[in-house]
């Protein structure tokens, strides 16, 4: 693999990320990132953060000389569930995301104890009111999944209908990464989350899949990325490209080669 | 049902698509291999040409307007009797007279609980207005203990509807539609999906009861229809007399003339079907026949 051409990461047709054409219109995006529960998204959370605050994903991409201008000035919010804003900041600042690009909505710590007892509309609309409501801006919602399981009774519909329609609502690019489950256990919360997952799909522009090699463990590939068109109707001027990639990643980068 | 792949097809979803004949419910099924966004705008695109057409865009996915003219109600902003209440405002009273048609588009009735879509569509429908329902059909569905003994939302849905267009991807040769379902039962969505060219399965249900079953190709670039033409297992393994040579020393297969001398020979069963006087039992009255015209059971015909 190590004579491999090495690839940048490519999403929208215009070569680009997160395509400029996004911010263009009155319209709210979704994009979608599925990862299997042995494969970690960050990477990609890094990427795109990277190419909104830099211009340009510098962990993949080695064709670019010079960076370009920066295409996207908005505000950038991070919500997770699973981690905390030290993780963030960590992270970020060794790849050079500046501090002040980003805010996080820290939804890890002490979630439980805050909300113990709540009824659910509540839980939620204390979420709601946490993150903030900038029509320009992007949020990236990190496994919101979690709250099927965190909540007793909530359903896949309710989630959708009173935190993901509405979070989109206040945003002009939501991405959201879910944890995908497997069917085989068909538990409540398995089958709910499932249902999340595809309605998320339907309303997607693009999904990003990240799963394992099926072929086992390899020294020098970590997994697979694919990249597909998702069931929103788009009527922007940019398309998704679809693509599949290897990935690997190491300490500092990560790289992507076609498949 | 019936199966039928004639030149029908195309006049037949061109009347469907363009509203010709009232229709109180389409109903619409899809799947992530291939929205229904490219059927509803061929729809729009469709009837707006053959007619004045008024469309209640009801979304439960998208907060985007759509690339068409029509009233916009987002539907999670709403509870359902509102929701109901809130699509009737667009729509004339069954009383009014009107000319033009209306068209409601739901972009996603899984969104309905099952136990309330009869309610919902009751509401709504009317001798002016056409419904457009869009379910999708890969959404994996938690059973309720409620709900046991009651038909599924699909199934309730294809009860209803007078016309079902179901919309598939046109798959490649290289890939079949077990490995398509397996891959996004897995949540793994294949490239090369959600495309302008696709095809669809139409139902069209007629007053009589009868229901006709058509397979199309859309292009919705185009605008173009056609018949898609399916092999039959039946054919595919059929017997032609070159299967049968040199497999035994015996002469299974039949000549020319001997065929045509077997679909000559009229069978037994073609014979009785002309039904002449031949077999009727004719029984003519003598005089001195004992006929007991108080007994009940005696009957001489």
């Amino acid at each position: 693999m190590t004579n491999v051409q090495r690839q940048d990461l490519v999403v929208f047709d215009d070569n680009s990320v997160i395509s400029s054409a996004l911010f263009s219109k009155e319209t709210h995006s979704l994009i979608s990132i599925a990862s299997a529960p042995v494969t970690s998204p960050f990477w990609l959370i890094s990427a795109i953060m990277e190419d909104l605050t830099l211009g340009v994903s510098n962990s993949f991409n080695e064709t670019t000389e010079s960076p370009p201008a920066k295409k996207y000035l908005g505000p950038i919010t991070l919500v997770s569930f699973i981690h905390n804003a030290k993780y963030f900041a960590n992270a970020f600042s060794k790849i050079k995301i500046p501090p002040s690009s980003y805010k996080v909505v820290d939804l890890l710590t002490d979630f439980v104890l805050k909300n113990s007892g709540m009824p659910n509309h509540k839980v939620l609309s204390n979420i709601l009111k946490s993150i903030p409501d900038n029509q320009s801006s992007v949020i990236i919602l990190e496994q919101p999944e979690i709250l099927l399981s965190l909540l007793d009774g909530l359903t896949s519909d309710d989630l959708h209908r009173k935190l993901i329609n509405p979070v989109m609502r206040r945003c002009k690019l939501l991405v959201v990464t879910t944890k995908l489950r497997s069917l085989i256990q068909e538990t409540k919360d398995g089958i709910e989350a499932s249902r999340f997952t595809a309605c998320t799909y339907y309303k997607s522009m693009a999904i990003l899949s990240l799963r394992p090699l099926e072929t086992g463990r390899a020294k020098d590939v970590t997994g697979c990325l694919r990249i597909t068109r998702g069931g929103s109707a788009n009527t922007l001027d940019c398309q998704v490209q679809e693509n599949e990639y290897l990935y690997f990643n190491q300490k500092e980068n990560t790289r992507l080669f076609y498949r | 049902m019936m199966l039928n792949t004639t030149q029908n097809a195309t006049v037949l979803l061109k009347r469907v698509l363009s509203l010709s004949d009232f229709s109180p419910l389409i109903l619409c099924i899809d799947g992530i291999a291939q929205m229904a966004n490219k059927l509803i705008d061929e729809l729009v695109f469709t009837a707006q040409n053959a007619s004045d057409v008024r469309i209640v865009y009801v979304s439960f996915e998208t907060l985007n307007y759509p690339n068409f003219e029509c009233d916009f109600i987002i539907a999670d902003s709403f509870e359902l009797e509102k929701l109901i209440e809130q699509i009737k405002s667009f729509l004339p009273t069954p009383q009014e007279s009107i000319t033009s048609k209306h068209l409601v588009i739901l972009d996603a009735i899984n969104s309905i609980p099952t136990t309330m879509i009869s309610h919902f569509i009751a509401s709504i429908a009317s001798r002016h207005t056409s419904l457009l329902a869009v379910f999708h059909s890969d959404l994996p569905e938690l059973p309720s203990p409620h709900t046991e003994h009651y038909p599924s939302s699909q199934e309730l849905l294809s009860f209803m509807a007078t016309s079902i267009i179901e919309v598939h991807p046109k798959i490649s040769h290289t890939s079949t539609n077990d490995q398509l379902k397996e891959q996004i039962s897995k949540s793994l969505i294949p490239r090369g999906l959600n495309n302008d060219i696709f095809e669809i399965t139409l139902t069209n249900r007629r007053k009589s009861g009868r229901s006709l079953v058509y397979s199309l190709e859309i292009d919705a670039k185009k605008h173009v229809y056609e018949p898609v033409s399916r092999n039959d297992g039946d054919n595919e393994t059929g017997e032609t007399p070159e299967m049968l040579q040199d497999l035994t020393t015996f002469n299974l297969s039949t000549s020319a003339k001997q065929k045509l001398a077997k679909e000559q020979v009229d069978l037994p069963f073609l014979e009785a079907q002309s039904f002449n006087t031949g077999g009727a039992i004719v029984y003519q009255f003598e005089k001195d026949d004992d006929y007991d015209e108080e007994d009940p059971f005696e009957d001489p015909f």
